[in-house]
């Protein structure tokens, strides 16, 4: 009984301890400060890249033209935004992804819902949807091109091919997960028919499938580049291109860095939205 | 007296076929009746079928052989004629406490009567709630809210599928005395699933008990006890021991 009690005592005074002083506190409750170290790897990142420039237009270590140094990129940068040339690229790209992906949105729904809740529909084209999904959409951007032209439509339409496979599979997973027991409560309250799918079925799915747009919009802006270096005049990919062939390292990297910054900036806005809209999700404990 | 039926099992029998397995059967031969305006108890151990009977009265699943009958139809599938308590309360997420209420309400005529979906959200004591969405809600008031949605439905007969079962003992208890309150008040026939000999013993009219392996009818213990009945009384504890009796026979 002592020797436990002893143990027990021990135990706590592991707990007692004042908490020791640190230089930077991990601790999750210090959330904003994680946030802030986060930001200060990045700039600790930017300033060690500008200082090995540095030395090296003393030192002449390796050409200083394949990689600028951040200043370089960011005078670049100012200097296509000042000039316009950037805006028109970043809406042109962004238009892009955002037609493509609202292409693959309603086959997405309709084909996702379909195949989970219908066996006739799973029957005609889960196997045909399993065929074609393994294809890496770069490998079909010829054949959209030969078949749309080298026009916008080519690159919508592989863009929502990208897409689709995402929002689909998100929708179909979801759709085919619905709790049994809230089917079963809507068919006992007289729920069916197209009334089933309006009230029931799409309210359930739908924060699934807002993260399935927020992944095809990611995908879209990954595949993005690769349709404009084929075919385009205007993009950010085109952009990227064009650079490459006048050896303009700096613009590339602009280039490159734009569509990371667009990319993670669409997602992160969306995850602001989803937790908005959502709220009522139950393990929202975030 | 003739008295008007509400639900009637006539030799309903349930095999589940398993894949590489000998099938099982869960059900033999199960029949017996609900009258208008009764409360009956199905009563019974795990794996006596229980459920499954109050899912084939729902319509939810359809019995191997033999013959449901809901007021005058043969059941072929579910309806709002019978109305469903699931244990797990099964409130819709995305719609807030009234929201679930109203759908409830809406389901066959259309439109949706105000007033009478205020009457149930005020007999459930949901009403001061009526705007929560069911995760800020405790289990006892999901359940609340979760009758009150099949109330505003309007069934013939309310089947109730171990409605208090996750509940804490004190919230199962107030939740037994509303829900008496309620069915003394609108005469609503229910059939009430438990595995508790004790909320069968202060519930029910009559017990239906059931025996596992497979499920069949064992006994029916009829309760005359009349209301308002007091917990751990002498009379409700005879019932009790009579239902003990009969399930060790």
């Amino acid at each position: 009984m002592k020797g436990q009690y002893v143990v027990l005592s021990e135990l706590n005074a592991e707990f007692l301890v004042p908490e020791r002083k640190r230089l930077m506190d991990f601790s999750l409750k210090n959330h904003n400060a994680m946030r802030l170290y986060k930001v200060c790897t990045l700039i600790l990142f930017i300033a060690a890249w500008q200082t090995v420039d540095l030395i090296n237009s003393e030192l002449k270590l390796y050409n200083p033209l394949l990689i600028p140094s951040p200043f370089d990129i960011a005078k670049k940068a100012s200097a296509l935004w000042s000039s316009g040339a950037l805006q028109k690229h970043i809406v042109a790209s962004v238009t892009r992804v955002i037609l493509g992906v609202l292409m693959a949105f309603p086959p997405a729904i309709v084909l996702g819902i379909g195949i989970a809740r219908s066996r006739l529909v799973e029957v005609v084209f889960e196997p045909l949807i399993e065929l074609i999904r393994p294809i890496p959409p770069l490998a079909v951007l010829p054949m959209f091109i030969l078949w749309f032209g080298i026009g916008e439509l080519s690159k919508l339409v592989f863009i929502a091919f990208a897409a689709f496979y995402i929002i689909m599979t998100t929708v179909m997973l979801s759709a085919a997960n619905i709790d049994v027991v809230l089917i079963r409560a809507a068919r006992t309250l007289g729920i069916n028919g197209w009334r089933f799918y309006s009230t029931i079925v799409f309210p359930a799915i739908s924060p699934d499938l807002f993260v399935g747009v927020r992944l095809g919009l990611s995908a879209g802006f990954v595949v993005i580049v690769a349709s404009e270096f084929i075919a385009a005049d205007v993009g950010l990919g085109y952009m990227i291109n064009y650079a490459r062939a006048y050896f303009r390292v700096s613009d590339m990297f602009v280039g490159a860095l734009t569509i990371g910054f667009i990319g993670y900036s669409v997602n992160m806005l969306l995850m602001l939205v989803e937790r908005r809209i959502f709220n009522w999700r139950i393990n929202d404990e975030r | 007296m003739q008295k008007t039926l509400k639900l009637r099992f006539d030799r309903v029998d349930m095999v589940f076929a398993r894949p590489n397995q000998p099938p099982v059967q869960v059900l033999k031969s199960i029949s017996f009746e609900v009258g208008a305006g009764e409360f009956l108890c199905l009563l019974g151990p795990s794996g006596c079928g229980k459920s499954t009977i109050l899912n084939i009265a729902a319509g939810l699943i359809r019995p191997s052989a033999g013959t449901v009958t809901a007021g005058s139809h043969l059941v072929t599938g579910p309806g709002r004629d019978r109305g469903v308590v699931f244990q797990e309360y099964a409130l819709f997420p995305w719609l807030t406490v009234r929201e679930n209420v109203v759908l409830g309400a809406k389901s066959g005529a259309g439109k949706v009567d105000r007033a009478r979906v205020d009457h149930f959200l005020k007999v459930t004591g949901m009403y001061d709630h009526r705007d929560k969405y069911p995760k800020e809600l405790s289990g006892g008031m999901k359940q609340r809210a979760a009758i009150a949605r099949t109330l505003a439905n309007d069934p013939e007969i309310i089947l109730m599928d171990e409605p208090f079962g996750a509940l804490d003992p004190y919230t199962r208890e107030a939740l037994q005395d509303q829900l008496i309150e309620i069915w003394r008040a609108s005469r609503k026939t229910i059939l009430f699933v438990t595995h508790s000999v004790e909320e069968a013993a202060y519930l029910a009219g009559a017990v239906i008990l059931l025996k596992a392996h497979p499920g069949e009818l064992k006994a029916v213990i009829k309760n005359e006890v009349s209301w308002p009945r007091e917990r751990a009384s002498e009379e409700l504890i005879g019932i009790e021991r009579a239902i003990r009796r009969a399930e060790r026979t």
